[in-house]
């Protein structure tokens, strides 16, 4: 229950980012005279800043601090007698956490959606939303991954506290958490296409906004497979370094 | 008066102490400190974010060019600098004092006791990253802007400043004083928390409505929006005389708020 009222907090907070976001982009659409802007139609943008908000707090983790907490005090030490591993352990927490913000984004996303669909028109297709499931439960998956290989740092430092913040910010800058990564020109955007961070929330958002072909939606889940398992092993490599160097401080 | 005198130079002493004991403890632990100016500037960039968005697009929004936002987001980040480091940091603690009876202690004191809970702790990394980045775009958006900074001028805009930062000071002090009643407080910290960003971009993006609000209701805008307007020379004689009004009255308000708040406390042992 501790971690519902968070993730209902954060939406709250998160609400006033958006508010910022849609007068910003309402007042530039206002002020300009073309029909898109870095190639979004307003409802594009629109759609594509409501959900970002959304499914950025649906894939964000969290768990960081706790495995930090559990290295450093020797909580760990307990998983290693008992019949289940701490990767199980925090994967099925993780997991139980996320069905039930699921739903809650899912409620969410509709009547944000339908709020502002009556205001103003909005280029919603169902085919699409119904197309950016299977990528955004891909989106998580990969994002949990990765938090759990950074969390493996704390086997090394003494103090990730604000190491965790940094990377945490960087992620939501590069990933398109907070403006589509289309801002910062075709270049930039074309590197990050090498990083699997662009795979977690520009990726399946664009989906929903119908910016992407079949094709393009089909290589996009093919390339978040490939980072999945990319992350799997890195995660297994450096929890099994990790956990010799864990064992050598505790025996 | 000569009481008055005395009164604001205990309390000035009493800061410079503050000021000295808080830069001391953050050097002992200097790469805390370091890391935390980093953070701090990827929060700054994550507002260059804006400034990204507007310039690559070159537009001008509601009579607002890049440069003069450029002008408007470094003067937000100097207040930001001046809330974050020198009220904010202390504003975290507040429900904890209340909480804990730590507030025995501060009650005792020999100074105000409003002064001690708000005002006691500084933190220079959150200062120095906000103030750099922000006076660097100021100074950058001056030059583009061609505007000619005659003294007068530039003790305008400091004393806006200083102005916006006490409103600051004030109307987010307001909501903290809830956790006099409240002991779970961690959600007003929150949505104040996010408010702040409110002043993110200039007032102009809003519509007139909310805008009329922001000013004059609940008068987040005026933290920040009035020394960039005055410099391009944007601001109606109304809302400058506003600008002095504001701070005055929020900090009666404050007062008021304060002393029946304070009524309210009894010590966690009692």
């Amino acid at each position: 229950m501790e971690y519902r009222t968070n993730f209902l907090l954060n939406i709250f907070g998160g609400f006033f980012t958006l508010v910022i976001q849609l007068y910003l982009w309402s007042s530039i659409f206002e002020n300009t005279s073309s029909k898109t802007v870095f190639g979004y139609t307003y409802s594009e943008l629109i759609i594509y800043t409501v959900m970002a908000a959304l499914v950025t707090n649906l894939v964000s983790t969290g768990f960081e601090r706790d495995i930090a907490l559990d290295i450093k005090d020797g909580g760990l030490s307990k998983f290693l007698i008992q019949p289940i591993n701490y990767f199980k352990f925090r994967s099925s927490c993780f997991l139980g956490q996320k069905c039930s913000e699921l739903l809650v984004t899912i409620i969410l996303s509709v009547f944000l959606l339908c709020t502002i669909n009556s205001v103003m028109d909005l280029d919603l297709n169902i085919i699409n939303i119904f197309f950016s499931i299977i990528p955004i439960l891909l989106s998580i998956l990969l994002n949990f991954l990765f938090f759990y290989c950074i969390s493996s740092l704390a086997f090394w430092f003494e103090e990730v506290s604000m190491l965790f913040w940094g990377v945490n910010l960087l992620t939501l800058i590069i990933s398109g958490s907070i403006f589509p990564l289309d801002i910062f020109g075709e270049r930039l955007n074309y590197a990050l296409n090498f990083l699997p961070f662009k795979y977690t929330v520009y990726f399946p958002i664009n989906i929903i906004t119908g910016r992407l072909s079949p094709s393009m939606i089909l290589n996009g889940v093919l390339i978040q497979l490939v980072w999945i398992v990319i992350h799997f092993f890195l995660l297994k490599a450096l929890w099994k370094i990790g956990m010799n160097k864990y064992l050598a401080v505790g025996g | 008066m000569s009481k008055l005198i005395n009164v604001v130079n205990k309390h000035l002493i009493v800061y410079i102490q503050f000021l000295k004991l808080s830069l001391i403890t953050q050097m002992e632990y200097r790469w805390n400190f370091f890391i935390g100016f980093i953070v701090e500037s990827g929060f700054i960039f994550t507002k260059i974010m804006y400034l990204i968005v507007i310039y690559n697009l070159d537009i001008t929004i509601n009579g607002y060019s890049p440069d003069e936002i450029l002008l408007y987001v470094g003067t937000f980040s100097i207040i930001t600098a001046f809330y974050t480091g020198f009220i904010m940091i202390n504003f975290y603690e507040i429900p904890n004092n209340i909480k804990k009876g730590d507030l025995d202690l501060l009650i005792i004191k020999p100074v105000s006791l409003q002064f001690m809970l708000t005002l006691r702790k500084i933190d220079f990394s959150m200062i120095l990253s906000n103030f750099l980045g922000g006076t660097a775009m100021v100074i950058m958006a001056i030059l583009k802007l061609n505007i000619d900074l005659t003294f007068s001028y530039f003790l305008g805009y400091i004393l806006l400043i200083f102005l916006g930062v006490i409103v600051a000071y004030t109307l987010f002090l307001i909501p903290q004083l809830l956790s006099f009643w409240i002991i779970e407080t961690k959600a007003i910290f929150n949505i104040s928390d996010k408010a702040w960003d409110f002043n993110t971009m200039p007032m102009v993006i809003y519509t007139k409505i909310i805008q009329r609000i922001g000013i004059f209701l609940i008068p987040i805008f005026t933290i920040s929006n009035f020394p960039s307007m005055f410099l391009v020379g944007k601001i109606s004689n109304t809302l400058l005389i506003w600008a002095y009004i504001v701070p005055i009255i929020l900090f009666v308000l404050v007062r008021i708020f304060w002393n029946y708040a304070i009524k309210n406390y009894s010590s966690a042992s009692s």
